[in-house]
């Protein structure tokens, strides 16, 4: 019990300084204030860090969280990404007149970030789910009262609600089929009870249902529909939050609720995480071609980057079939979850860093809108301009960002899967290989919109003198992002040896699963 | 007792599902497309109860159902809140009226 408590140490650390903040926002100070205070209650998060215990080689199995390496350097990627945030937000939080309101809310959705990734039961997972979204709902709400805000804020809530409430009902679907909700349990039921597959129409629709609730927060393509909108009608600071935060929780919650728990329905998800996969990034990069807002491209080649993070996914489903032909125990390299993560990784700091250049140029009550609105930005303001390209190629997978590492160690897991035919025949899976070309041909056809902005960048005469008013914080939030795009792009080395770790997660949920009949 | 069994709780809750799934496609009304995703989140809290109650272990599916009655309250509680909101900048609260980002 202790130990639970110790677990979860820094995310009620963070919930009851968002609590402090709420009640210290009555008072009048300084709206800077809030940002610093916003800063320590993250850093006394990360001190919590090390006070957890141990990994347990042998989780308890009634225990209602996980604690693995997963879950660590989830945790702390997410407290560095939300640290970026105060940052970025500084101004625009000082502008708003509800800073501390806002600080609040916004450590409570870090909170619920870091719980996704810990949970180890269904109601622990749908309440952290929620935890992230009520607050974005506010903040959403917050940004601006002008008419497309309103709208955004709007259409983000009716959908969400309406996702959560089918994921929701895929979880009751779990539940029937295992009768707990326990993850690390209903995995050891559903090993006992379906070892070889096929599984029961309950699974199947759990399955179905749980990946369109959470392709919702991914913004997977059939559940996108509200992320272009969103993302032109609200402030950047919110659109650089919804690129990453919801993304991270859904891929995280996926391989929590589906890779490590659902055995037996691999194949069904291992075809679904495919499909999704295909048309997710195909669709994103497509619709991302005809984009001219800044913030809606940004917002379809997010969707993009969503597809790709679902092909280490589907290779996930695989891997667990097949533990001792998983890249996880084989090679240097990552295997399926694993590939994604990192994926989402470097994808996430290169948006937030993009968002923070959004919000460093736009002036106050006026948004980059228009890429127009970027031109000739090397001359008037070289170093966003610098920044901002970092970004955009590393988001387009250029060799010595950290962009391509992701690209290349996705891409990798998914030709590294073989056929189903036993034997020492090493051929490749059809399915996999196919997704690995449509893969590598989306990835050309980004390049063409993301070097498009750069040239309109780096080639044009300036049109007009922007006078960014994002401050400080947005600036040194972007230029400390591309710093870290750099130096993960040329020693990619520590972040894969972390992933590949000391007992990955992943393998040594299946073996205590397959231990666990005989 | 005898003769209700799990599947006739599962087939309420199908319909429950099946309806909210339709309110929050077809109505007009944001108030509406709320009482669509109630209708969903009912159907859930049924199957939880009812296979909690058809199978050997324990209360977690009652304890989730409780929980998602205060998880939807709070929602509802935003939602009125949105919803206001929409109606002082709009006149109205019919989500067609909300087409200004398109692209």
């Amino acid at each position: 019990m202790a130990e639970t408590f110790l677990i979860l140490l820094p995310q009620v650390a963070l919930a009851c300084l968002a609590c402090v903040l709420l009640i210290g926002g009555t008072f009048k100070v300084p709206a800077q204030t809030w940002s610093w205070a916003a800063l320590g209650s993250l850093a006394i998060a990360a001190v919590c860090m090390f006070g957890r215990p141990a990994y347990s080689p042998a989780p308890a199995l009634t225990s209602p969280v996980t604690h693995d390496l997963l879950a660590t350097g989830f945790q702390w990627c997410i407290l560095v990404a939300a640290a970026l945030f105060v940052l970025a937000s500084m101004n625009y939080a000082a502008e708003s007149d509800s800073a501390a309101e806002f600080y609040a809310l916004l450590l409570i959705a870090v909170a619920g970030t870091m719980l996704v990734s810990v949970a180890n039961d269904l109601v622990l997972l749908l309440l952290a789910l929620e935890l992230i979204s009520v607050p974005t709902y506010v903040l959403l709400y917050l940004g601006r009262r002008d008419y497309a805000s309103q709208e955004a804020a709007t259409k983000y809530f009716l959908l969400s609600v309406m996702s959560a409430a089918i994921l929701l009902y895929g979880f009751a679907f779990l539940y029937g089929l295992t009768g707990t909700t326990n993850l690390k349990y209903a995995h050891l039921v559903l090993a006992e009870s379906y070892p070889t597959g096929g599984g029961s129409v309950f699974g199947i629709l759990a399955l179905v249902l749980i990946f369109a609730g959470l392709g919702f927060k991914l913004a997977a393509v059939p559940f996108h529909f509200y992320a272009p909108d969103v993302y032109q009608g609200t402030s950047a600071f919110n659109a650089g939050l919804l690129s990453v935060v919801p993304k991270a929780a859904g891929l995280i919650a996926l391989i929590r609720v589906l890779n490590e728990t659902m055995t037996g329905f691999e194949e069904a998800g291992e075809r679904t995480a495919l499909i999704l996969a295909i048309i997710t990034m195909t669709g994103g990069n497509c619709l991302a071609l005809l984009q001219t807002n800044v913030r809606r491209m940004l917002a379809y080649s997010g969707i993009a980057h969503a597809g790709y993070m679902l092909i280490g996914i589907a290779v996930g489903f695989w891997d667990q079939t097949r533990p001792e032909l998983s890249l996880n125990n084989q090679s240097s390299l990552p295997g399926g979850v694993h590939a994604s993560l990192l994926y989402l990784l470097f994808y996430s700091v290169a948006s937030v860093g993009m968002f923070s250049v959004l919000i460093y140029l736009a002036r106050k009550g006026k948004q980059i809108e228009h890429r127009e609105e970027l031109t000739g930005l090397i001359r008037t303001q070289p170093v966003m301009a610098v920044a901002a390209a970092i970004f955009l190629f590393s988001m387009a997978g250029i060799p010595p960002l950290a962009g391509f590492w992701g690209k290349f160690a996705l891409f990798n897991t998914a030709l590294s899967v073989h056929g189903r035919g036993d034997g020492f025949t090493l051929m490749t899976h059809a399915g996999f290989t196919t997704l690995a070309i449509i893969a590598v041909l989306n990835a050309a056809v980004a390049i063409v919109y993301y070097l498009r902005l750069v040239l309109i960048m780096f080639l044009n005469e300036p049109i007009s003198h922007p006078k960014p008013e994002g401050g400080y914080g947005a600036f040194s939030a972007a230029v400390i992002s591309s710093v870290l795009i750099v130096a993960i792009g040329l020693a990619p080395g520590p972040v894969f040896d972390f992933l590949r770790g000391p007992a990955p997660a992943v393998p040594t949920a299946q073996a205590s699963a397959t231990s666990q009949p005989s | 007792m005898d003769t209700v069994g799990l599947e006739n709780f599962l087939i309420v809750g199908g319909i429950l599902f099946v309806c909210g799934v339709v309110c929050m496609a077809i109505k007009r009304n944001a108030i509406g497309v709320l009482m669509g995703v109630e209708l969903v989140l009912n159907g859930a809290n049924l199957n939880f109860v009812a296979f909690s109650r058809y199978t050997k272990l324990g209360l977690d599916g009652q304890v989730l159902a409780l929980f998602v009655i205060v998880l939807a309250a709070a929602e509802a509680a935003i939602a009125l809140a949105i919803a206001l909101n929409f109606y002082n900048n709009h006149l109205t609260i019919d989500v067609d009226r909300a087409d200004e980002l398109q692209g």
